[in-house]
Order: structure tokens, then sequence, then C-alpha cells
């Protein structure tokens, strides 16, 4: 019941107000429910909160980790609606951590801007890890297409063909980022089928499927991984364009982000000491803006002035992200 | 050869520059920080300069350049930095080579330098997207 209800559920860091009890944070989310449900739903938050020794004695200023049903009752309208979002469970940590450490003048701050802050961070960081898991189906597909042939449903042609067709898909979607799931073996390398006695013949696809989850985890660690990945995408867009100046384009306007996104954070650290969390989220919007703004106007300015020098010849990019 | 307007030449000149500049900023950034840290970190490392989240947070990389960056500052313009909330308090400035406190103050130099170029390059590239694009 409890793994159930975690699984479908949406997470939420629940700030808590005096005047609050556990019993009407519930009712608030959940709505009117039966008691032994209720339980169920105290014994999960106690599972997910180790620190909540008592139930019954919740303090104000608490930060509470809560399942709620994605579409949750709120009974209580009158404080207005906490903002929910999906949170991957390496963030809970950091976060828990830091609440604790915090000072309730920074916890009044934080219990507004955590949704914002873990909101956008996840957004970026499941971009990626999305690209991972929704290719899965692929290969899975690929998996079928194994067995059909095998169970004689379907000629060794047509079996070529699929496989074909599914690794120039998988190719296209995933762009250069099969560089990192493979190094310097193709594709279909990879994803051979196993003609070794003993060994299960799809066994390379389902470790090429574990390792798909092993790098969305690794890319939910950090930024260093995203900004190598975006530029990995832009150089798998690259390599997808036939247009010259579109390549350029897109060379200028990647460059443009990087270095923009820097001299914003250098500009914003020089005025700003980070003190606090609002400094914290300045410096990162500040620099996110910056590498927006100057990838956009860069590129406009490339397209109007710059047109007819290929960039990405003379940097070799056309080289080195090519299909 | 497609002929360039005196804008573009601007534009692009911001940019590169900039783009030279930050690159040689971050490098310079972490040489000084492993100078930097090991002699100032026990002095000013601490209560009341930094609080405990802050403690918690510039101890770990990259986020600890941003510690030694205040240093710097404070090493190249005691006069200025000693009276700013950072190190409201503190009396004196911890006394390093004058190696180090002319590198600090060739970093404040090139740090102000890059804040110039990148107000004049989001100035520049606003103006263009506004009236050229």
């Amino acid at each position: 019941m409890i793994s159930n209800l975690s699984k479908n559920n949406d997470t939420i860091f629940y700030h808590v107000r005096s005047g609050d009890s556990i019993s009407k944070i519930i009712q608030r989310y959940y709505g009117p429910i039966p008691a032994q449900q209720r339980n169920t739903i105290i014994s999960q938050i106690q599972a997910d909160n180790p620190s909540l020794k008592n139930p019954n004695k919740i303090q104000p200023n608490q930060l509470l980790q809560i399942s709620i049903p994605p579409q949750y009752c709120s009974v209580d309208s009158t404080r207005g609606r906490t903002p929910t979002l999906r949170v991957d469970p390496q963030l809970i940590k950091p976060l828990q951590l830091q609440w604790q450490r915090a000072t309730p003048k920074e916890r009044k701050m934080l219990s507004t801007l955590t949704p914002l802050m873990l909101g956008t961070g996840a957004a970026s960081m499941t971009m990626l890890k999305q690209t991972f898991n929704a290719n899965k189906p692929l290969m899975v597909e690929m998996v079928k297409n194994y067995e059909t042939y095998k169970a004689e449903g379907i000629t060794k042609g047509q079996y070529d063909y699929q496989r074909k067709k599914i690794i120039t898909n998988f190719n296209q979607r995933m762009g250069p980022l099969t560089r990192v799931l493979n190094s310097t073996r193709t594709q279909s390398e990879a994803l051979r089928i196993s003609r070794t006695k003993g060994r299960v013949p799809t066994k390379n696809i389902t470790q090429q499927i574990g390792r798909m989850g092993k790098v969305a985890k690794y890319a939910a660690v950090g930024g260093a991984v995203l900004t190598a990945a975006s530029l990995g995408i832009a150089c798998g867009n690259i390599a997808n364009t036939d247009s010259k100046l579109e390549k350029n384009q897109i060379f200028v306007e990647s460059m443009g982000g990087l270095v923009g996104g820097a001299l914003a954070t250098a500009t914003i650290l020089f005025f700003l000491s980070p003190a606090g969390w609002v400094a914290a989220l300045v410096i990162g919007v500040g620099g996110a803006a910056g590498g927006f703004i100057s990838g956009v106007g860069l590129r406009r300015l490339y397209t109007a002035e710059f047109n007819t020098f290929d960039l990405t010849s003379m940097t070799r990019v056309n080289q080195l992200c090519k299909k | 050869m497609q002929e360039v307007s005196l804008v573009g030449v601007i534009g692009a000149g911001l940019f590169i520059s900039g783009a030279v500049l930050v690159s040689i900023l971050l490098v310079f950034l972490i040489i000084m920080h492993n100078i930097l840290y090991p002699r100032l970190d026990p002095i000013l490392f601490r209560e009341p300069w930094f609080n405990s989240a802050q403690l918690d947070m510039f101890s770990t990389w990259p986020l600890s350049l941003i510690k030694s960056m205040n240093y710097m500052f404070l090493i190249a313009y005691p006069g200025f930095f000693l009276n700013r909330k950072r190190f409201n308090g503190l009396k004196t400035v911890p006394p390093v080579q004058p190696s180090i406190k002319a590198a600090c103050k060739v970093y404040f130099i090139l740090h102000f330098l890059t804040v110039i170029i990148a107000i004049s390059l989001f100035v520049f590239l606003a103006w263009y997207s506004f009236y050229q694009g």
C-alpha cells in the first residue's frame, strides 16, 4: 500500500506553520478519508521523515516530505495552495540538511524559493534524463523484433530491415549522446545480438538499457554534465543540418550562450557576494538569462553581418560534429 | 568576402574580448584560490564573516571559488572592503606576500574589465536586437 502510494503520488515539502497538525495536513491534501488510510499515510510520512519521532508533535518551521495525490484536495483554501512538484529523491537529502542549518529568516525564504529552485534545476536535469528514458522503448522494440524473428514470425530480411530502422531512429534521436553510452563503438555494435554460446542473445541490449539508466542518473547529478550534453546536443543539431548557414547559426548561438552565461555570472558576482538564497537564485537566473540573451543576440548579429564567414569550418567544428 | 559594418565589428569585438577575458579570469581565479585558501581559510573562513550555511556551501568546489574571490577583493583594496558587510568588524587584513597582493590587484582589475565588457555586450545586444533585429 505504502509503496504504491509513493509511486503514483507527487512529493512535496510542507513547511509546517503554527496551528498545523498532521491530520489537518493530510486532510488538506487527501480530503476526508477513513482512519485506516490516514494511519497508512502517517506511517508513510514517518518513513519519509526519520527526524519525525512523534507525528502528533510537529513543530512550526519543520519541513516535512509528504506524498500527495497528483490532483490533491485543497480543503483549506485560506492559506493558498502549497506549490507541488515532482522531486528527484537525490535532491531531498541536501535540501533537508540545508533546512536544518538555515536560520528562521532563511527558512522563510527557502520555503518560498524551494519549489522554484528545485523546479528550474530539476527541469533542466530532467530534460537530459528524459532523452535517455524516452528512447528506452526503442531498444525494447529491438528485443521484440529479435524474438519475433526467432519465433519465425518474420523473415531474416524483414528482421534486418527492422533492426536497421530502429538503430537509425535511435541514433537520430540521441545524436551525440550515444557517444556517452558507447564510447568509440557504433550503436550497431553496442546493440548486436550475441551469438556466443551460453549467453542470452539479447543481453547486449538489456545491458544497454541498464547503461542508459545509469547515465540518466549521473546526468541528474551536475550542471557540468548538462553543459557538456547541451553542447553535445548542439553538436548533434549541427551534424543533422544540411544548411551551412544554419550550422553556423547553431554554433554561434551555443557559444554565445556559454560565454554570455559566464559573463553574466562574473558580473553579478562582482557586485553581489552570495549571502543567502536570494543571491544564489539571482546568480543562477542571471547567468541563464545572460546566456539566453547573448545566444539569441549573437545569432542575429551573425546572420546580418557575418553570414559568409563559415565559422564551423574555420574552427573545424563541422569535422567534430558530423553524421 | 562580406563587408562587415562598424556595428558588426563592435559586436564581435565585445564578444571575443569578453570570451577571452572570462577564460583568463577563470584560470586566474582557480590558481589564486589554490594559493589563498590554505593561507586564509584558518583566519577568515569562519563566523561571523561567513554564516553556517555559507561555511557549508563555500567548502565545496566550485562555490569555494567565490570565497577566494572575496579574499582577493579584500587583499587588493582593504580600505574599501574592510568596511563592507562581508568583513565588517575585521580590524586588519591578514598579512600576505607583496606578490600575492599584486596578483590580487591584477585580478580585481581584470574582473572589473570583464564586468565593463559584459555590460557593454549586453547593452549592445539589447540595442541591436531592438533596433536592427
